[in-house]
């Protein structure tokens, strides 16, 4: 079992965003109105890089969405409603004009954002709803929103199917707890609340192509981890223990370990370098209990009345909290403590949201850092850039770079004529001297010895290396912008060049 | 616009017969079984000393082979002796020596371009000559085998005919027809034809000779100045070194080749060809460069002009680390304990089918795409866990499927030999499988003492004939 679904055979399994509505229901009527008092409509008009061609955005578009008031002045939502905003509108009910609104915080690791109106008679009429907590498995639960955007809030009610581990399709990658429903879901509904008597249990976020009437939503823990992370004014993350585990299912395998009958407990296959784990664990401990829970063969604690994946404990953690295990090693029982850290990962490895794509041109020469969302730009699945992406840190960590340099493309110039056919060229070096960063790149070419005569850039997985006549490049350079309508030769994020 | 076709008699047809083949592929995802029977029809050559010739994909994972002279009723059965991959080529013998009456070979030809006569047949009874223009030799790619085989092409055929017809000019054969797109066939060179017949059934590598090397145009002067290069050299940029073939041992990537013995390279690789004019340089390998002959390649390396004497050396099948099994080469596996392990081979992805390079689990297809680079450790095959057939012993593995084996016992797996060797050594009470980064688990444990049992039981139970099928 895995934490983070990094690999792309999983995006099979991957749930459509976008969220629910439907057929009417059997709301109490008290209910639906405390309810209607804090429920809003969002409307983002969002617009997103070209990343393929990162100095380029697309068209913006409006998408709808839903919010609801958690304390005063806070309107709680999910981060994909209100991701690369431009302008965010909320449609306060009964009132025609809309008001302005502006992310205060958001977690795009787990779908939720914080939202704030400035102009205060918005929040007149408005009342925070309450949270509840875990629902129980088949309690019912209803649910609101403006599914496709529509005046009226909506509701729909089913009950609770399952409570289990699986992927956030918005950053991607990260796994959390979430609560599957029958409820319908539809786009429009994103953000909007599942309540339970009167409370909230959730946040309604995601629905799955495959699957008829399942909805999915987030659960309170997961919300009020985020609520308390950002208690010092900052968002740190949904902290990651940085294990790779498996079963212990098998009974030769428990015996080959040395476990003593009746024990439960997983396996550890894999330390993430740089991970809370790192130190701590070891690759062979059997992991038996957490934080006081018996972990049983399948990698399942008790947590509350649930019978879910350990992780579960970690994930109501902040960052720099501290996780005790009953270890087995060496034929004995051990016990470790380890402090929570984020997951160690930078930003390419998600999705990306609410950041430009950084890039550098020089003569033509389009240098872009391989990211999540560059990898899906790309019109067919390109090996060496899913190598690099998905297998390196897996497969040779000690290999990896601070970031992936990839010369993208050329554009077509005199100066870099019979290079205009190349892509995706992963850059290992230039002029002999590995590439760590794009900003690392910017600074190598900006401090070139005068006697320079070539740029020599060379990639291990390419036998042609790309040299071309410093002179010329940097003679057409301008105008090579110039052509091509660009006005910024870069946008670099990292300052420093290592 | 085409030649006519027109229908002959079965009887003015003797240097060529008609074939009807039975075929059964092995299921490489289960690789004791064999999929449905299916049938193909094309025609073989009549060689000169009693054999017939044909292309080695029609003759692939055959059952049955059955020959008819034209105008033949009944057939007789012919046996495969040989083949090769890389030419495509297959030589098959009839044993009933009343069949060789009426057949005669009709000698060879020197092909030129010009107009070529073809007899083809869609049935036993129903032959038919048709004409052609030969106008091109050109290399083509084999994707099959991934080589580079230079190829003749005929146009202007008014029909699709079918694989392994002989082109004749003047009444003599020329070449072997591989295959047709619209109204053009490529067809296999006649010097290419008799090269397979000459070699020695005894050698294991093709009789395709080969350059041994990739290439490329230099893109631009900037390259040849940085190497210390004359402005005015052309050549072309040698990128990566075979493990085989003729500038496999003497060239380096980066050298920059302008002469092949007396034929001078230009920008696109291509020399003037006395007959075929500007031609690749890879249509010398057909005459002019011969398997052990010695040839001077003139190159630039490290900004020095310089000459290096390789010998032509032939094409070897199974240099790649994810390499393609001869057309109907029974897959090899090894079951134990229920976990059936294979070498990853182009076969074996193209189980997935013809998008298998959209379809296949990625890392395994990502082993194919980047085999070029140097990315493993030097190793010879990549050693898949391919399916778990569920049993007690293996409980907690039956859901693992194609994850790559890293070492079984300790012992580095290399190919499925070295799996069979290692389970030889277990680590006291247990077998200890290991594998590779990224996949679902890292370590799976498999009793010693109950292995030989278990085995059994699944080999029942999953009605597996043999329990492993390992080369030679």
């Amino acid at each position: 079992m895995r934490r983070f679904e990094r690999f792309p055979m999983r995006l099979a399994l991957l749930l459509s965003l976008f969220i629910i509505a439907a057929s009417p229901l059997h709301a109490a009527p008290r209910e639906r109105q405390t309810v209607e008092q804090a429920v809003v409509r969002l409307t983002n008009y969002q617009q997103s890089p070209n990343w393929n061609a990162p100095w380029r955005m697309k068209p913006p578009q409006p998408s709808t969405g839903t919010g609801f008031l958690v304390e005063p002045g806070l309107i709680l939502t999910s981060a994909h409603v209100v991701s690369d905003s431009r302008m965010l509108l909320v449609h306060k009910p009964s009132v025609p004009e809309p008001f302005i609104a502006k992310v205060m915080a958001v977690a795009h690791d787990s779908d939720l954002a914080l939202l704030q109106v400035e102009d205060p008679s918005f929040y007149e009429g408005l009342t925070p709803l309450p949270f509840g907590g875990l629902p129980v498995l088949q309690s019912r639960v209803q649910a609101y929103g403006y599914p496709l955007g529509g005046e009226e809030l909506s509701h729909t009610a089913g009950v609770v199917s399952r409570i289990e581990f699986g992927t956030y399709v918005h950053p991607g990658v990260d796994s959390h707890l979430l609560i599957q429903t029958d409820t319908a879901i539809n786009p429009g509904n994103s953000g909007g609340p599942v309540v339970q008597e009167g409370k909230v249990v959730g946040v309604a976020f995601q629905s799955n192509l495959k699957l008829n009437d399942v909805g999915y939503f987030i659960p309170v823990p997961l919300i009020q981890r985020f609520l308390r992370d950002l208690e010092d004014g900052s968002y740190d993350g949904v902290p990651e223990i940085g294990i790779q585990t498996s079963t212990l299912l098998n009974r030769n395998e428990r015996a080959f370990l040395g476990l003593p009958e009746g024990a439960g407990g997983v396996h550890v296959d894999r330390i993430l370098s740089r991970s809370s784990a790192a130190g701590v664990l070891q690759a062979d401990d059997v992991l038996l209990e957490i934080e006081g829970l018996p972990i049983d063969l399948a990698g399942m604690v008790h947590h509350q009345a649930l019978l879910v994946d350990f992780y579960i404990v970690a994930e109501g953690r902040q960052v720099g909290e501290t996780l005790s295990f009953v270890i087995w090693r060496d034929h004995q029982r051990q016990t470790v403590a380890l402090t929570l850290k984020p997951p160690p990962f930078g930003h390419e490895v998600r999705n990306s949201y609410d950041r430009l794509p950084e890039y550098l041109i020089h003569g033509g020469l389009v240098f872009v850092a391989l990211t999540r969302n560059y990898l899906q730009a790309q019109e067919q699945l390109h090996p060496v850039l899913a190598y690099e992406h998905w297998y390196r840190e897996i497969e040779q960590p000690n290999t990896r770079r601070k970031q992936r340099v990839v010369l993208a493309r050329v554009l077509p110039a005199s100066s870099n004529s019979g290079y205009t056919e190349l892509r995706n060229f992963v850059l290992d070096q230039f002029n002999n001297t590995p590439v760590q960063s794009l900003a690392h790149l910017d600074s190598l070419l900006r401090s070139l010895p005068s006697e320079t005569e070539h740029l020599v850039f060379t990639s291990h997985w390419n036998p042609v290396p790309v040299i071309l006549n410093r002179h010329e490049i940097a003679s057409e350079h301008d105008a090579i912008l110039r052509t091509y309508g660009i006005t910024e030769t870069k946008r670099l994020h990292r300052k420093t060049g290592l | 616009m085409g030649f006519a076709a027109t229908t002959v008699s079965a009887t003015e047809v003797q240097h060529a017969v008609f074939l009807r083949v039975y075929q059964q592929p092995y299921d490489w995802q289960m690789p004791w079984n064999r999929k449905p029977v299916r049938r193909q029809t094309g025609l073989a050559l009549v060689t000169p000393n009693q054999r017939l010739l044909t292309t080695a994909e029609l003759v692939a994972e055959h059952t049955l082979v059955e020959v008819y002279r034209p105008g033949d009723r009944y057939p007789s059965k012919a046996t495969v002796l040989r083949t090769d991959d890389a030419l495509n080529l297959a030589l098959l013998e009839v044993e009933d020596n009343a069949f060789w009456s009426g057949l005669e070979f009709p000698g060879w030809g020197k092909a030129q371009k010009g107009e070529v006569q073809v007899a083809t047949a869609k049935a036993p009874d129903r032959w038919e000559q048709q004409a052609g223009m030969l106008d091109e030799l050109k290399v083509g790619y084999r994707l099959r085998t991934e080589t580079w085989i230079p190829v003749l092409q005929v146009q202007d055929v008014k029909d699709s005919g079918p694989a392994g017809a002989p082109v004749l000019q003047e009444g003599r054969v020329i070449g072997l027809a591989l295959k047709q797109t619209d109204e053009t066939w490529s067809v296999l060179h006649a010097t290419h034809l008799q090269q397979f017949l000459e070699h020695p059934p005894s050698n294991p590598n093709s009789a395709l000779t080969h350059r041994g090397f990739l290439w490329t145009r230099v893109p631009q002067p900037s390259v040849t100045n940085h190497a210390g290069i004359p402005a005015a050299t052309v050549g072309i940029w040698i990128t990566r070194i075979l493990p085989f073939g003729t500038g496999s041992q003497v060239l380096r990537p980066g050298d920059l080749l302008t002469q092949l013995g007396a034929w001078t390279l230009n920008a696109d690789g291509q020399i003037k060809h006395p007959v075929w004019g500007s031609v690749l340089f890879d249509t010398l390998f057909l005459e002019e460069l011969t398997l052990g002959t010695a040839i001077e390649l003139r190159i630039w390396r490290n900004g020095r002009e310089q000459t290096v004497t390789a010998t032509v050396r032939p094409f070897e099948p199974n240099q790649a680390l994810v390499p393609s099994e001869p057309a109907g080469a029974a897959p090899h596996y090894l079951v134990q304990g229920g976990l059936l392990f294979q070498e990853l081979s182009l076969n074996y992805l193209r189980s997935w089918g013809s998008e298998w390079s959209k379809r296949a689990p990625l890392r395994l297809r990502l082993y194919k795409a980047l085999e070029h680079a140097a990315l493993e450790t030097p190793s010879q095959r990549v050693v898949l866990l391919t399916h778990v057939l569920p049993d007690a012993i293996n409980l907690g593995y039956q859901d693992l499927s194609h994850e790559v084996v890293e070492q079984i016992n300790g012992l580095d797996v290399s190919g499925l030999e070295a799996v069979h060797k290692a389970f030889q050594q277990p680590q006291g009470k247990y077998h200890v499988i290991r594998l590779r980064p990224g996949a679902d688990r890292r370590r799976l444990i498999l009793p010693a003492r109950a292995l030989e049992s278990a085995n059994r039981r699944i080999q029942e139970t999953f009605r597996i004939p043999q329990l492993q099928r390992l080369g030679s």
